[in-house]
């Protein structure tokens, strides 16, 4: 009997999934951020079974350390397999990922040649034995491409994280449009120093981000500061934690672009 | 008159020969009757018995037997030595033989045949050279290919090399200019290895020919069906499947598979061949299809049957996930990262293959940073040109990727000593790692070479080795 309703509900879940109706706001079909005020914003954290996109800015454009960090936040809650691509030699470092939250014994991490990696991606994204996917992008994205991506990922219930590194455009430039959910980009802003001789170097604050939600598809843009305390307890999730309890309070503004960051403060 | 031994041809009796002009000669020769299955038996047993000296021998019927010797030869002291001691045991046995050692099927079988010695060893890229001056007939023909080449005055492989490509295959067909590029080595030709006798091979034939990707996926769902009972049967798991499909003319295409670790599951199998149908290309059809498991292995009784018992889904279905991803094309790396225990950040991490079949434990001491470490990692690090600092402080001023970062604030330095015992030369090695802060709010991961006071610990440059 018990077989029965479950087999039941795993084909109302594959018609729902057909009939492309898996924006309904399920709790469970959500990745939370950790942050008290974005998962607010988003409804309940990051909606899974979509695609991502994600960038850096100033010196961390091509390198997307600041990105990495945050997905792997992201996903420091989740249960299953993590599949990281990328088309070229794969620079993550075991503990900078563990540091922000993510149990590195479940990522899988695959090298192939920059042009196969949309390919790639799209094929893991329909596994179901796959909880997300992340790529690392090096050449931009067509709308074609996207889309296709979008759709294996609503097939396979899989959540797509596309991290633009050399694909990412300059600071003055966008990114090409996309169909994907969301898209992100976080940014270093300079920290708060503490007080100090004047002579010497001054030492460093806490870290503070910027992490702006540039579109979403059926919802507002934001952005939102924050702070990282220095010292985390290790092997914990600093980033998550401490932002929602920060000493600054998460600020979220009405329309991205026109508020600037330091009116958050005012 | 088909064959003769040496003692008939002394005689001057010649294979071709009328029986009648052979009994003229010699009134006393014994002629027993051609056997063509019995040979062919023969041939095989012989092929059989090939096997010591490696594991992949084919026959080349009538007549021949490949044995393929890649990395065989070193176990018999080298490429002469082993067809001397093939030779020898050999004739042993009562048996005549030519030998030839060379990089393709296709040149082996011309050497052996027409070569000038009965023992020819060519060295690697040699066939060009050596075959020109062989007849064509050595390129594995049909009768009425080689009688028309004739006619056209090709008389050798090296004139058939020479002669235009298009109007010849025009004339006589593509498979002249295949059988010419196999044994030139352009193209790849596979041997169809002997086969265990107790291989699992279980094979369908059609009485219609078939073609479409549905029929495909349907007639590998039977075998595989088969092949998954006599796997659980026996108690094995297969690690290499060979599909062979038989085409209406008469050509066999065979798709291979690997199974990163022996596997019985019928699921698993059949997805992994369904994947490969786009690579079938039916052609006018396949009349008939046959799965071979080629390597087959115990399953470990600890790992995967109780996993079975215990419906362990998840790792199941990881290990299928990862076949399916490693018999794609395209992907050059797959694994995960494991600590490896060190203080020097490239050298904190280990990339472990998937599946991790020595089912390594976690590394008992928990390795914990209480400094800042970044999510990517530099490999190499990258050089930077500081253009203003004092001796014991991070840089003030430095130039990345050609552009310049003034630094506003640091934390540091976390100071990291060469680990002696792996490298006589890191003994006394310093690097002091600096985080550092731009003016624009971005971190960067500095070190330099050596404490900044003592000429031994290093040489004073500086790298950035991450951004955080």
């Amino acid at each position: 009997m018990n077989q029965h309703t479950e087999t039941m509900e795993l084909l109302r879940e594959q018609i729902a999934r057909i009939e492309r109706r898996s924006r309904v706001s399920d709790p469970a079909r959500h990745l939370r951020t950790g942050l008290a005020d974005v998962d607010r914003h988003l409804g309940g954290g990051l909606p899974s079974g979509v695609v991502h996109e994600f960038y850096g800015a100033g010196s961390d454009l091509r390198v997307a350390a600041k990105p990495s960090r945050f997905i792997a936040s992201i996903l420091a809650d989740t249960e299953g397999q993590i599949v990281w691509i990328s088309g070229r030699y794969l620079d993550l470092h075991l503990a900078g990922i563990r540091a922000a939250g993510l149990d590195v014994g479940k990522v899988i991490c695959i090298e192939t040649r920059p042009e196969n990696v949309p390919g790639l991606c799209e094929d893991i994204l329909r596994e179901r034995t796959v909880e997300a996917v992340v790529a690392d992008l090096d050449v931009p994205l067509s709308l074609t491409a996207s889309r296709r991506l979008q759709l294996a990922s609503e097939a396979g219930g899989t959540t797509g994280f596309l991290l633009h590194r050399e694909s990412a455009p300059p600071d003055t430039g966008r990114l090409p449009p996309s169909v994907c959910q969301t898209r992100w980009r976080v940014r270093g802003e300079p920290c708060v120093l503490p007080f100090s001789a004047p002579t010497s170097l001054p030492a460093l604050g806490p870290e503070r981000w910027t992490i702006e939600l540039q579109r979403q598809r059926g919802g507002r843009p934001a952005f939102w500061s924050c702070e990282i305390p220095h010292h985390a307890t290790p092997h914990h999730l600093p980033l998550a934690p401490v932002l929602a309890h920060g000493p600054m309070a998460p600020a979220q503004s009405g329309r991205a672009g026109r508020i600037r960051t330091g009116a958050a403060y005012a | 008159m088909a064959a003769a031994d040496r003692i008939a041809r002394a005689a001057g009796i010649v294979p071709g020969m009328a029986l009648t002009h052979a009994r003229a000669l010699v009134p006393d020769l014994s002629t027993p009757l051609l056997d063509a299955d019995a040979d062919s038996a023969a041939l095989e047993r012989l092929a059989e018995w090939c096997l010591w000296l490696s594991p992949l021998v084919a026959i080349d019927p009538p007549d021949g037997i490949w044995i393929d010797s890649t990395g065989c030869d070193h176990l018999q002291g080298g490429e002469a030595p082993m067809l001397d001691t093939l030779a020898g045991r050999l004739v042993s046995l009562g048996l005549t033989c030519r030998l030839s050692l060379a990089d393709t099927p296709g040149a082996a079988h011309a050497l052996a045949r027409y070569g000038r010695n009965d023992r020819i060893i060519l060295p690697a890229g040699g066939q060009g050279a050596a075959l020109a001056a062989l007849p064509v007939g050595g390129l594995r023909l049909t009768g009425q290919t080689e009688e028309g080449l004739q006619r056209l005055g090709l008389r050798t492989i090296g004139a058939l090399q020479a002669a235009p490509r298009a109007p010849l295959s025009r004339r006589f067909g593509a498979d002249l200019m295949r059988r010419l590029d196999q044994a030139m080595g352009t193209v790849f030709e596979p041997i169809q290895p002997l086969r265990p006798r107790d291989a699992i091979a279980p094979r369908r034939s059609f009485v219609e020919p078939i073609g479409t990707p549905e029929a495909i996926a349907t007639v590998i769902e039977v075998l595989v069906d088969d092949v998954s009972h006599e796997l659980v049967r026996r108690g094995v798991g297969a690690r290499l499947i060979d599909l062979v499909c038989e085409r209406v003319d008469a050509s066999v295409q065979v798709c291979r598979v690997g199974l990163a670790a022996p596997a019985y599951e019928r699921a698993h199998i059949a997805r992994l061949l369904k994947e490969r149908i786009e690579t079938i290309e039916p052609g006018f059809g396949i009349e008939a299809m046959q799965l071979v498991v080629i390597r087959s292995e115990p399953i470990p009784v600890d790992g995967r049957m109780r996993g079975l018992l215990a419906a362990d889904h998840g790792a199941e279905d990881l290990g299928c996930l990862i076949d399916r991803l490693r018999n794609r094309e395209g992907i050059e790396q797959i694994y995960r990262l494991a600590e490896a225990g060190s203080h020097l950040p490239e050298r904190t991490q280990v990339r472990v293959a998937l599946p991790d079949t020595r089912g390594r434990k976690a590394n008992p001491i928990a390795w914990q940073w209480s400094a800042q470490r970044p999510a990517r990692l530099f490999s190499p690090p990258e050089p930077i040109q500081v253009l203003s600092t004092l001796p014991a402080d991070p840089p003030r001023l430095f130039v990345w990727r050609g552009e310049r970062h003034r630094v506003r604030a640091a934390d540091g330095p976390e100071r990291i000593h060469g680990e002696w015992w792996h490298d006589a030369d890191e003994y006394g090695a310093v690097r002091d790692y600096w985080v550092v802060e731009d003016d624009e709010g971005c971190r960067f991961w500095l070190f330099r070479h050596g404490d900044g006071a003592h000429e031994w610990s290093g040489d004073l440059t500086w790298f950035v080795h991450g951004v955080l």
